[in-house]
């Protein structure tokens, strides 16, 4: 059963694009006029019908008759941009080239993107039942980009015209663009002509953002008076700790005055030097469902957090586990925030570990860290434990647990966001 | 593409045309194709279309129903696509007089109501609408080439509006020309073809549904036989007095053997003159009436032929427009599918029909030698016409079984032959054949009857029921100058079918009596049906008609004439515009981001045709458009005229 309807749904999407492709919109008219006329005018004695069919059938003969004889030639060349992000459009130009030595119009130009019908493996493991709309369900869950299709402007002979492209990002990942299709309608304006021209090309989707608000970072420094950037300006930049008693050799425009003279012996105010702070942003991977709603929430608010923090100020690790453990570092001299969020564009869910990978991962870069802000997938045992463990060495932890469902004594210090509501979550930080 | 005004209008002419409904065509035509010069619009909110929506959806279910229930399959399915372009003029009319060039598909699918798709999908209604009128119109079955050509026309229409431009005229005109031929071809082709099926293989065709023919002057040995397959009830019969009504319903004799069939010769029908109202049809205007029957009959086919016990003299309160018969005593009446009833006045046991003829003495030339055999065995030579008619039931009656259908034997062998001499068994068929040559070898003159039986009575119509496994044949002998009814099949055939009735016949039963109470209903409301149909939906359209006028947001502007929505910028009413059109048209057009000045230097540059004033219009456009202090009314003026004479020029090499 499973086979068979997967050949019968592979087909049918097929024959779906190629009518879709081959027809234009009116000449998609008249083929729903060639059915319901056949359905009416079975009986040539009772309906009329069939010479409302016959009429159909013969545009639709001449008109892809047409089409197929006619040759075009154009030239096409995309300018796609390297990067989208989910849930924003993006453009792009495209210019097409008239080739022939008279006008043409009634032209349009569509993408040829990778075909979207999953394998056999993919359609089994996927579907509880094989039916249509799980079909239709799954090919829009697995598509990343969506770019309609364009007119283009009337091109004069041998003249160049440029279009811009529409798409949506949906789905973070890479997109391959394999080509163009250039489809130019008969005369009767029922079928197109098409012409496909090979042109590869790669969109990276980078993950939704949300607006974070503002926040200090766990472990951050507040008293700092001018940062990174001002220590590199002025050259010299301290952390006002507290005060002490003076010993020798401390320098004189330390000395807190006021405090000296309640005391009435000389009280120094100490420094603390300046130095990079480590941040780590720890992303739980760890996801058993095939339910990938609450994983790519999680993953989005890992991107909200790298593309806000501000790395000339600090370093910030990206860490999770996929087919090993993974730590990518952003800041002075390394990656770039742009570099973290297209790393997220690719992680995927680990089943096959358990959360103690990611747990040693952190432990064994416990020294370098200022402060963590994990992100969890729910909470169970196990990752209470793992926090457990966090605080219990000492490190200032920023944590956000994503979970569809309540989430049962929860600690106070726990940030419970629900997928679907992520925004308004983030904004009680 | 948006539809011209009056193309809609147009094929609703079409349709009433089609039709002859011109009471209804032409307000509606009017009403749709008044739309665009009205300045009167409406602001429908999703809710409101999609309540327009349900109730085009009830009007569909409504006429369905009715006319499923009144006509049967195939007719009602033919009758809602004629009819159904009014179902969905509730919607037509919101799209004509709302804002809004296009409806949103979830308009039509409830489940995108439910899981609406991301991207909203929109379609304009009016194109598959108009399509949708020109279908209705083909259910009407108007014969004659004129029907074809009307649809060319009104199809050419939109088609030549649409053309793609850069192909030369000339080229579109043969393309369509072909595609008119073509399609002429194509529509004979397929009335011929479908004609030579049924004449080449009349066996599968014959019996379902409307054709042509579908009272045959001839059956098949084994037709009979078939219809007992089915358990679907055609008549309900209840006797004026009380009581049993009569056993045998005659519809059709014939009085020719040969090669399995039976064939009535020589027997065409006549007309029979109506009497009171124009509701009773008097057949043997010298006898008189005993009793009389009701009788409550269904036909999913023109022109039925009526059921009738033997001795009818009169067929009273039937609506027809015709009424024929012939001499073999079948009565064909003129009218449409559906149901209907009548009584049928008669003297029992005397079956009317005409004086016998040659044919009804005629040996069958295949089986004459066997048949006088048997004949000659039981000996009914010199005995009278009673005295056979006895020896031959007896003779039945204790040597032969009934046996359930059996299909027509191979060709080159007798069934008729093989049922007496070997296997003693068969339906009603065979004995009435049978018989019928018996009673011919010993002088008496027989017809072959065909008809139904009654012996089924059901408690809850309170009437006896005939269905199609009651069909029966039989034969007809002229005795002491009176044709009767020599039935010589077992009595327990009635039984041995009746078992074979499938488990689900309740089930099937009360739905039949369901649509039997509701078509007469309907049928008794007669002239009333409209108006009660009319108050019965009015309150439902108040409803809805109020309920959009309270949420209406009219928007007081025609809708050819509105505004641009957004702000309107200084110099967006530049005649310089026309131009940039105009050149887009040849190919001329303004790049994506090209600004006018940098567009009119590349026209000036590269066009093959003269652009000397180009410069001077552009230069005047942009001081109207960016000038803070604007222009002058003699340069506004001076603006307008170059480029009305610029344009009067014409391009060369437009399309």
């Amino acid at each position: 059963m499973w086979r068979f309807s997967h050949l019968v749904f592979r087909t049918v999407a097929g024959i779906g694009y190629w009518l879709t492709r081959r027809l234009t919109r009116a000449g998609m008219l008249v083929a729903g006029v060639l059915v319901a006329s056949a359905a009416l005018g079975i009986d040539t004695t009772q309906t009329v019908a069939y010479r409302i069919f016959a009429l159909a059938a013969g545009l639709l003969a001449v008109a892809g008759l047409s089409a197929w004889l006619l040759r075009e030639r154009f030239t096409v060349e995309r300018f796609l941009p390297r990067l989208a992000t989910v849930g924003e459009s993006f453009t792009y130009r495209v210019a097409v080239t008239n080739r022939a030595d008279t006008p043409r119009d009634g032209v349009t130009v569509r993408e040829v993107l990778a075909d979207p019908r999953p394998d056999y493996f993919t359609f089994r493991a996927q579907l509880k039942f094989p039916t249509y709309r799980a079909w239709k369900r799954l090919i829009a869950a697995r598509a990343v980009v969506e770019v309609g299709e364009q007119p283009v402007p009337t091109l004069a002979p041998r003249g160049t015209v440029e279009v811009v492209m529409r798409g949506e990002a949906l789905r973070r990942g890479s997109q391959n663009f394999t080509g163009l299709t250039l489809a130019r309608a008969d005369p009767l304006a029922l079928c197109n002509s098409l012409l496909t021209v090979r042109s590869g090309a790669n969109l990276l989707v980078l993950p939704r953002r949300y607006a974070l608000p503002q926040f200090a970072l766990p472990g951050s420094r507040k008293y700092q008076p001018g940062g990174v950037a001002l220590a590199a300006s002025v050259g010299e930049s301290e952390e006002f700790m507290g005060l002490r008693e003076y010993r020798p050799g401390d320098p004189l425009q330390r000395i807190h005055w006021r405090s000296f003279a309640r005391v009435g012996a000389p009280i120094v105010k100490e420094y603390q030097d300046e130095f990079f702070e480590r941040h780590a942003l720890v992303l739980d991977s760890f996801t058993a469902s095939d339910d990938t709603s609450a994983f790519e929430e999680a993953v989005s608010i890992a991107a909200s957090f790298a593309y806000t923090v501000n790395t000339r100020e600090c370093l910030l690790d990206l860490m999770f586990v996929g087919a090993q453990s993974y730590c990518y570092t952003a800041g002075r001299g390394q990656l770039s925030t742009g570099g973290l969020l297209e790393v997220l564009a690719g992680v995927q869910p680990c089943r096959d570990k358990p959360i103690r990978v990611l747990q040693d991962a952190i432990l064994a870069r416990r020294a370098a860290l200022s402060g963590c802000i994990l992100i969890l997938l729910g909470w169970d045992e196990a990752r209470a434990e793992f926090t457990r463990r966090l605080q219990a060495l000492g490190l200032p932890l920023l944590a956000l647990s994503v979970s569809a469902q309540a989430v049962p004594a929860a600690p106070a210090w726990l940030h419970v966001l629900t997928p679907g509501r992520i925004q308004e979550g983030l904004a009680r930080l | 593409m948006t539809m011209p005004p009056v193309m809609l209008a147009a094929s609703v002419l079409f349709w009433g045309w089609q039709t002859e409904a011109w009471t209804v065509a032409v307000p509606v035509a009017l009403v749709l194709g008044a739309a665009p010069f009205l300045p009167l619009r409406w602001d429908f909110a999703s809710a409101q279309l999609y309540r327009v929506a349900d109730f085009c959806t009830v009007l569909m279910v409504v006429l369905g129903g009715y006319l499923f229930v009144t006509y049967g399959n195939p007719r009602a399915i033919i009758l809602v696509f004629q009819w159904l372009p009014l179902a969905m003029l509730p919607l037509a009319l919101v799209h004509a007089y709302g804002t809004e060039r296009d409806l949103d598909l979830s308009v039509l699918f409830w489940t995108m109501r439910r899981n609406p798709p991301r991207r909203p999908v929109r379609f304009d209604p009016s194109f598959p609408y108009f399509a949708v009128w020109m279908l209705a119109a083909s259910a009407a079955n108007v014969r004659g080439e004129t029907f074809y050509g009307a649809v060319a026309l009104l199809v050419a229409w939109p088609l030549v509006l649409m053309r793609t431009r850069s192909f030369p005229v000339l080229g579109w005109v043969a393309a369509l020309a072909c595609a008119l031929a073509l399609g002429y071809g194509v529509q004979h082709g397929l009335h011929g073809l479908q004609l030579w099926l049924e004449g080449a293989v009349p066996d599968w065709i014959a019996g379902t549904g409307s054709r042509t023919n579908p009272y045959r002057s001839m059956t098949d040995i084994g037709h009979i036989g078939e219809l007992k397959q089915s358990d679907a009830i055609v008549l309900r019969v209840t006797r004026e007095a009380g009581g049993k009504p009569p056993r045998l319903l005659h519809r059709a004799s014939y009085n020719t053997y040969a090669a399995a069939s039976w064939i009535a010769h020589g027997a065409p029908f006549f007309a029979i003159h109506s009497g009171e109202r124009g509701r009773s049809w008097t057949l043997a205007p010298d006898a008189r009436a005993a009793e009389r029957i009701l009788i409550h009959d269904f036909s999913p086919q023109m022109n039925p032929v009526l059921s009738l016990p033997a001795g009818t003299v009169a067929v009273e309160q039937l609506q027809a427009r015709r009424v024929t018969r012939n001499i073999l005593g079948a009565v064909q009446i003129e009218r449409d599918p559906g149901f209907f009833s009548y009584v049928a006045a008669f003297a029992p046991e005397r079956a009317l029909d005409g004086p016998p003829v040659a044919e009804d003495l005629r040996a069958a030339r295949a089986e004459g030698e066997h048949i006088a055999q048997v004949a000659a065995e039981l000996g009914l030579a010199g005995l009278s016409a009673a005295a056979v008619v006895e020896r031959i039931r007896r003779h039945f009656r204790e040597n032969f079984q009934y046996a359930t259908f059996q299909a027509k034997p191979a060709e080159h062998q007798s069934p008729i032959v093989d049922f007496m001499r070997r296997t003693r068994a068969g339906h009603c068929e065979y004995f009435a054949t049978a018989t019928v040559l018996l009673l011919r070898s010993a002088g008496v003159p027989a017809r072959y009857a065909t008809g139904f039986a009654v012996q089924e009575y059901s408690a809850l119509e309170n009437a006896w029921l005939v269905r199609q496994r009651h069909a029966h044949a039989w034969a007809r002998a002229h005795v002491a100058g009176a044709w009767i009814d020599v039935d010589t099949t077992p009595p327990e055939w009635f039984a041995v079918e009746a078992a074979a009735a499938p488990a689900w016949s309740a089930v099937g039963d009360l739905w039949s009596w369901l649509r039997f109470r509701a078509a007469r209903a309907w049928a008794r409301s007669g002239d009333y049906l409209v108006p009660a149909a009319a108050v019965t939906l009015s309150p439902f359209v108040l409803w809805l008609a109020w309920r959009l006028y309270r949420s209406r947001k009219i928007t007081g502007r025609s809708a050819a004439h509105a505004p641009a929505r957004g702000p309107a910028w200084p110099g967006s009413d530049s005649e310089l515009y026309l131009i940039e059109k105009r050149l887009a048209v040849a190919g001329w057009g303004r790049g994506l981001g090209e600004t006018v000045t940098d567009w009119a230097q590349r026209v000036r540059a590269d066009a093959p045709f003269d652009t000397s004033e180009l410069p001077g219009i552009v230069e005047m456009h942009c001081r109207y458009r960016f000038d803070p202090s604007g222009i002058t009314e003699a340069e506004r003026a001076n603006l307008k005229a170059s480029v009305a004479s610029w344009l009067a020029r014409g391009v060369p090499g437009e399309g």
